[in-house]
């Protein structure tokens, strides 16, 4: 159980789940290291300031994803999805093709497409747990998972042809 | 390529790896807030000063009120309702006392 001053559980925390909260934040905003990390660095001060409302009816990791998920949300409502898309791409090695391949493809999706592959198939939640996440029913989490791999598959398929 | 096989890629390519922490870790605890003082509990303040009122109104002897009372009560110089209103007076701010010091 942590306290609500206690800093140095507070750290374990976030060296423990840094890697899922800094990877969901790196593919919502489709590969920007750098504001994925003020995003994540955004999502834990969130979630220090909200631990005393933490109840545990949630999975700590989910928790933390969905606070993820709303600061991504709401900085791309400030405006900060634009800079996203003015982001210049940048040079990859030959064999992160098929990466650089799906990032440039996962920028062509919509936010909600995105978050939606993101948690399903980057943090390998179920669908259950990625739409308790999203707050979303299980139905739209669905749909927009198909919609999102029709549209990657068609780029993808353009790009090699 | 069938819908196993895409859907294999995608988790091969999006989770791919952990992320290394590379002082993020510190980066983040050093932006929190610095931890808040705490202030002196309200029930300690409201109790000491209880314990003091009462003390000063019941100790016999001395110059506190109580003892004056009491002395005054005791010659019969005090009337009986004069007694009675001292009495009630330090119920009263005895009781006032405790209300503001209760747990919030």
């Amino acid at each position: 159980m942590l306290a609500r001053d206690d800093r140095h559980a507070f750290a374990v925390l976030v060296r423990r789940h840094q890697a899922s909260v800094r990877g969901l934040l790196r593919r919502l905003t489709a590969g920007d290291p750098a504001l994925a990390d003020d995003l994540a660095q955004e999502t834990f001060l969130r979630a220090y300031r909200a631990l005393a409302t933490y109840r545990g009816e949630a999975k700590l990791s989910s928790w933390l994803l969905r606070i993820a998920h709303r600061t991504f949300l709401s900085d791309a409502r400030a405006g900060a999805a634009r800079r996203v898309e003015a982001t210049e791409e940048r040079p990859e090695a030959a064999d992160l093709a098929v990466r650089y391949d799906l990032e440039r493809a996962l920028r062509l999706l919509s936010t909600e497409e995105r978050a939606a592959i993101a948690l399903t198939y980057g943090e390998d939640l179920s669908h259950e747990e990625a739409a308790a996440i999203l707050d979303w029913p299980l139905g739209t989490l669905k749909t927009r998972i198909l919609h999102a791999k029709e549209k990657l598959r068609a780029r993808l398929l353009e790009s090699a042809s | 390529m069938n819908h196993d096989h895409n859907d294999e890629e995608l988790r091969r390519v999006l989770g791919a790896g952990s992320l290394a922490d590379e002082g993020f870790t510190e980066r983040v605890m050093a932006g929190l807030p610095p931890p808040r003082r705490r202030a002196p509990r309200g029930w300690v303040l409201g109790s000491s000063s209880a314990l003091a009122l009462a003390v000063l109104w019941v100790t016999p002897v001395g110059p506190w009120v109580g003892s004056v009372v009491v002395r005054f009560a005791v010659s019969g110089s005090l009337p009986a309702s004069a007694v009675a209103a001292a009495v009630a007076l330090m119920g009263a701010t005895l009781g006032a006392t405790a209300y503001a010091a209760r747990p919030a």
